[in-house]
């Protein structure tokens, strides 16, 4: 009986003693999700630049990381059309003590499909992000309006060649004017002759920056001149993260590739 | 114009009452008998039995059980004696022969005398049973209070309710109560009508109502009938006691942490009296010397009760003023602010000159929350008053009970906001007139059954009368009194919205607004069925099992990068789960036991939310989704010792981890040798992941010694937290550190009294 006492006094302490053992343990808590993401990648390509530069975020170190200094990721650009592959130099920048990291690399070729791999030296957490870069289009516009007249006179502007999958945004200004109000034309994307048309008139980009009469149309025909500014996006170009989700890791940030171009026209014929 | 209309509508009201109280009731060929009860300090006794027997004392011919003014009426169809009995646990029985004429309206106000010996109301319950009809309802004495240790010789509130399973605080800091499910701006918290918005201390230990003012409270958590408006969620209904009619009393206490002095006596003898409560926090001075954290906080509150007692009249007249200031984050340069006033009273008229009973209540009430911080940089601040006159009436309309009423009440609201909450017009002042209505009833078609419908309606300038249609209904499955069987139902509509952040934990401040013109009301549909049981004299059990549909409710938009400002969006909620509670007494020993399993889901297009999701509709579990919670209360008396220990667990809530940092750039149009660009915080998937489990020891033991025959003394020692646990607060998004609940929190109290 006494040993039969002994033994449950001897379970009971043991069982305080793991109880207030449990309950000293600290609740630990992990504030960074270690399961998603791992960079973020800001890489928007413009083909007029001869240096192009992709900033590589890693996304689980804090701004203020001052003591590591590198980054811990391998940067690949892969031309898949060619199937050249090269690993980009990186270029660190200390800003007061917070270093941030572009990779860099001048070979972009108009037309081309890259794939950019970003990766950590132990191959966990790694990232792909595959464009296709726009190809080299020109634009032609049928129908200019003779001076003082045909405000409702089409306008035909082809844009070509353009991909299936590119985006086209034209804005057309008045010269000088500032640049606030615009006139976006809207686009008809014609597959078998990889081609972009817009149908309008001086009517329409009148009314779109000054009003709707046609007595202003005239005046506006009659003072000065037109600028177009295009912006050609390549295939799977994003601005941002917004419209991805979050486990499509790569798009963190801004990525793909563009060109621009501007053009002064007379809004009447030559 | 406003002044000039709601001193209309206050006209229109009296003018009501004067109507009501000399228009006959319908067919009053019957007696009707009017009885409150008080003990002999002449505090009013709720729930007590009152039980008209015929004269041989072997039928019941009526009964009724007494409201919180001690009041209950019962009608009686034929001239005759009547044999009159009284009963309520821990007093004597009264009993008298009474003969009742054919349209007599008697009065009859008992005074029970306390008894030391055995239960006697359970003998009577046993004689004919009632139904309590408490289905959601927690009814606290002022002695469960005592029973959870809380840094101070008195029992409080908010110390207690955190014990009840279903209510959930996110930390023990900030003030904020979530009941099924509920935001604490759905809670509605009324004392003698009077609605005050959170008169709960910072410290979440305390509130306005230490257990030496309160009679009872009723904790309604859902399913509560039309008579209570305001409140899509759950509503704590505070019973102040009457002030001693008889003798005076006072005391002081003093522990590290908080010190209070209490008085209440007559003024004239058993006619009327005063009551009054002030506590003061010493937290801020003592808290870094006795625990190893230093506690910013400081807050004060004051409470009183003038109370008039006459043959045919009750009234309580109560003021409340509370301050609350503070850090609830050391992390942040955020210093959190709210203060209440309120004033208003309550009388209840049962004298045999009126055509039936009524209660009149009118108040004011004025409350306003800010965040400031010590550069100046943040200085927000919202207020919102409330006036208010309501009218309740008792009558019987062919041969059935009916109580209905009248409640008009006029609110302004005014914000002073930084930049942060760009939506808020704060060069405005809204004022919003509003009315309610309620009907309820209650029949037993059946001894086993009682029924209890009951229907509201109001409205306001911004939008049409709603339709609250609620029910009650309880059975005794098993024919006795030992087994409750209830379920409830009802839709209910707020007008009151407010509009906090709760993305980041480490601020409470709200902003208090109307329901915008013609959106969508708050709205809510409860459903609950319990199972309530005594197991012996000893054992009494509770489960309830809820379902919960809240629409329209607001919450922050929640984007995926880090931004200063915050943007309303709306969302729905569902909140379901089982409450238990088992609670073992006898006359030395207290064993409570509740455990809690709830979800609650929010749901909105992801559109509305602005959350980083690829689905259309984001569904999501908010911060105050715990889903289990077990709460554990012993309280044993050891010789001249009283030895109290509570000790709760809770799963983790939701919180939302960060995805990660970086330094945004537009390269194309921003040299990245040159800029460092726009540095971000990242968050993962809103309230994605989960904090650690919670759990805490609390324990005290304390004494009483008697100084003389006029002075007692107590003494108590206690410790909260006893075993230390870092229990994580919360985690703060702006500097990625966790915050943590109070360390482990010894003290000492002592308290006088003059009996």
């Amino acid at each position: 009986m006494k040993e039969r006492n002994k033994t449950s006094f001897i379970n009971r302490s043991i069982c305080i003693v793991l109880f207030l053992l449990v309950s000293q343990c600290d609740a630990t808590l992990d504030p960074l999700d270690q399961s998603n993401g791992s960079f973020s990648v800001h890489g928007t390509v413009n083909m007029d630049n001869e240096i192009h530069f992709f900033r590589v975020n890693d996304l689980k170190a804090t701004l203020q990381q001052e003591t590591v200094p590198a980054i811990d990721a391998r940067v690949t650009l892969e031309n898949i059309t060619t199937g050249n592959s090269v690993v980009l130099p990186d270029s660190m920048v200390d800003f007061d003590g917070v270093f941030t990291h572009n990779f860099f690399t001048e070979d972009i070729e108009y037309g081309n499909t890259y794939e950019l791999t970003v990766e950590r030296l132990s191959g966990r957490g790694t990232i792909k992000g595959r464009w296709t870069t726009p190809r080299r289009a020109s634009m032609e516009i049928e129908g200019l309006p003779a001076e003082r007249t045909g405000c409702n006179d089409p306008i035909t502007m082809t844009y070509a060649p353009v991909s299936e999958i590119s985006e086209i945004d034209l804005r057309i200004f008045r010269l000088g004017d500032p640049e606030i109000k615009s006139f976006r034309p809207p686009f008809v994307k014609h597959d078998t002759d990889e081609s972009v048309t817009a149908v309008f008139t001086m009517y329409d980009i009148s009314k779109a920056i000054y009003g709707v009469y046609t007595r202003d149309c005239r005046n506006f025909q009659a003072g000065g001149q037109l600028l177009f500014k295009l912006t050609h996006y390549g295939p799977d170009y994003f601005e941002d993260n917004i419209t991805g989700g979050i486990n499509d890791q790569i798009k963190v940030g801004l990525f793909g590739a563009l060109y621009k171009e501007e053009s002064i026209f007379l809004p009447f014929k030559d | 114009m406003f002044f000039i209309k709601k001193t209309s509508l206050c006209s229109a009201l009296m003018l009501l009452l004067g109507v009501f109280l000399v228009v006959p009731a319908m067919g009053q060929s019957r007696s009707t008998l009017r009885v409150i009860v008080t003990d002999e300090a002449g505090d009013a006794l709720t729930g007590a039995n009152v039980l008209v027997y015929d004269d041989g004392y072997n039928d019941i011919e009526q009964f009724c059980v007494t409201n919180f003014d001690g009041f209950c009426q019962v009608i009686i169809r034929e001239q005759d004696w009547y044999r009159l009995k009284v009963s309520f646990i821990g007093f004597q029985n009264f009993e008298e022969r009474i003969f009742l004429e054919e349209g007599d309206v008697v009065v009859k106000r008992i005074e029970l005398i306390e008894q030391v010996g055995e239960l006697g109301e359970v003998l009577v319950e046993e004689e004919r049973g009632y139904t309590t009809g408490s289905l959601g309802i927690t009814r606290v004495e002022a002695e469960d209070l005592s029973r959870v240790p809380s840094l101070s010789l008195d029992g409080d509130l908010m110390a207690y309710i955190k014990t009840v399973p279903g209510v959930i605080s996110l930390g023990d800091q900030g003030g904020d109560l979530y009941i099924r499910g509920g935001s604490p701006i759905q809670n509605l918290v009324l004392v003698d009508n009077i609605p005050i918005i959170k008169p709960f201390h910072i410290s979440n230990l305390f509130s306005a109502f230490p257990e030496q003012v309160v009679s009872n409270i009723d904790i309604l958590a859902g399913g509560f009938d039309a008579s209570y408006m305001s409140s899509t969620s759950a509503v704590i209904d505070v019973n102040l006691k009457t002030g001693d009619l008889v003798n005076h009393k006072a005391s002081g206490s003093f522990s590290p942490y908080i010190s209070s002095l209490f008085y209440e006596g007559p003024i004239q003898e058993k006619k009327s009296s005063m009551l009054v409560s002030g506590r003061v926090s010493t937290i801020k001075t003592f808290s870094g010397h006795l625990s190893p954290e230093k506690k910013d906080v400081e807050f004060y509150d004051v409470l009183a009760r003038y109370s008039l007692h006459r043959d045919g009249f009750i009234c309580n007249f109560t003021a409340i003023l509370t301050d609350d200031r503070g850090k609830i984050s050391d992390l942040r340069d955020s210093y959190l602010g709210w203060s209440n006033a309120s004033f208003g009273g309550r009388c209840f008229g049962f004298d045999e000159y009126y055509a039936r009973p009524f209660e009149i209540s009118i108040g004011t009430t004025s409350f306003q929350n800010s965040e400031r911080s010590t550069d100046g940089s943040t200085n927000n601040k919202s207020e919102v008053k409330q006036a208010f006159m309501r009218l309740d009436f008792e009558d019987y309309w062919f041969n059935q009970k009916f109580d209905y009423g009248i409640n008009i009440l006029a609110h302004t609201y005014r914000a002073r906001v930084d930049s942060r909450f760009t939506f808020v017009d704060e060069a405005r002042t809204d004022r919003f007139p509003m009315f309610q209505i309620y009907l309820r009833t209650t029949f037993d078609p059946t001894s086993n059954i009682r029924i209890t419908p009951s229907l509201g309606t109001q409205s306001t300038i911004h939008f049409g009368p709603t339709l609250e249609p609620r029910l009650r209904v309880v059975t005794k499955p098993f024919g006795n009194n030992r087994s409750e069987l209830s379920l409830a139902v009802g839709k209910y509509h707020q007008a009151l919205d407010g509009f906090s952040d709760q993305r980041d934990a480490g601020t409470t401040f709200t902003i208090y607004r109307p329901n915008a013109a013609f959106a969508p009301l708050f709205s809510s549909i409860h459903r609950i069925v319990g199972l309530k049981n005594k197991i012996g004299s000893r054992i009494k059990t509770n489960v309830e099992a809820y379902y919960m549909t809240h629409n329209n409710v607001p919450v922050a938009k929640w984007t995926n990068i880090a931004q200063t400002f915050v943007l309303p969006a709306q969302a729905n909620s569902r909140s379901y789960g089982v409450n238990t509670r088992v609670e073992y007494e006898t006359r030395s020993l207290y064993l409570y036991l509740g455990y809690s399993w709830s979800k609650v889901r929010y749901k909105a297009a992801t559109d509305d939310l602005g959350a980083w999701l690829d689905t259309p509709i984001f569904e999501y579990s908010p911060p105050h989704d715990q889903r289990h919670q077990l709460s554990t209360i012993a309280s044993v008396d050891i010789g001249e010792f009283t030895v109290n220990i509570t000790w709760e667990l809770g799963s983790g809530r939701p919180f939302t981890k960060v995805f990660g940092f970086d330094f945004a750039i537009d390269v194309i149009n921003t040299d990245p040798i040159e800029e460092p660009g726009v540095a971000r915080t990242l968050f993962s998937e809103p309230y994605g992941s989960r904090l650690p489990y919670y759990h805490r020891l609390d324990a005290s033991i304390e004494r009483g010694f008697r100084i003389s025959n006029d002075f007692s003394l107590e003494a108590q020692i206690g410790c909260l937290n006893v075993y230390d646990r870092n229990n994580v607060f919360y985690l703060d998004l702006n500097v990625l550190e966790r915050v943590d609940q109070s360390p482990i929190l010894p003290y000492a109290a002592i308290k006088i009294s003059k009996l």
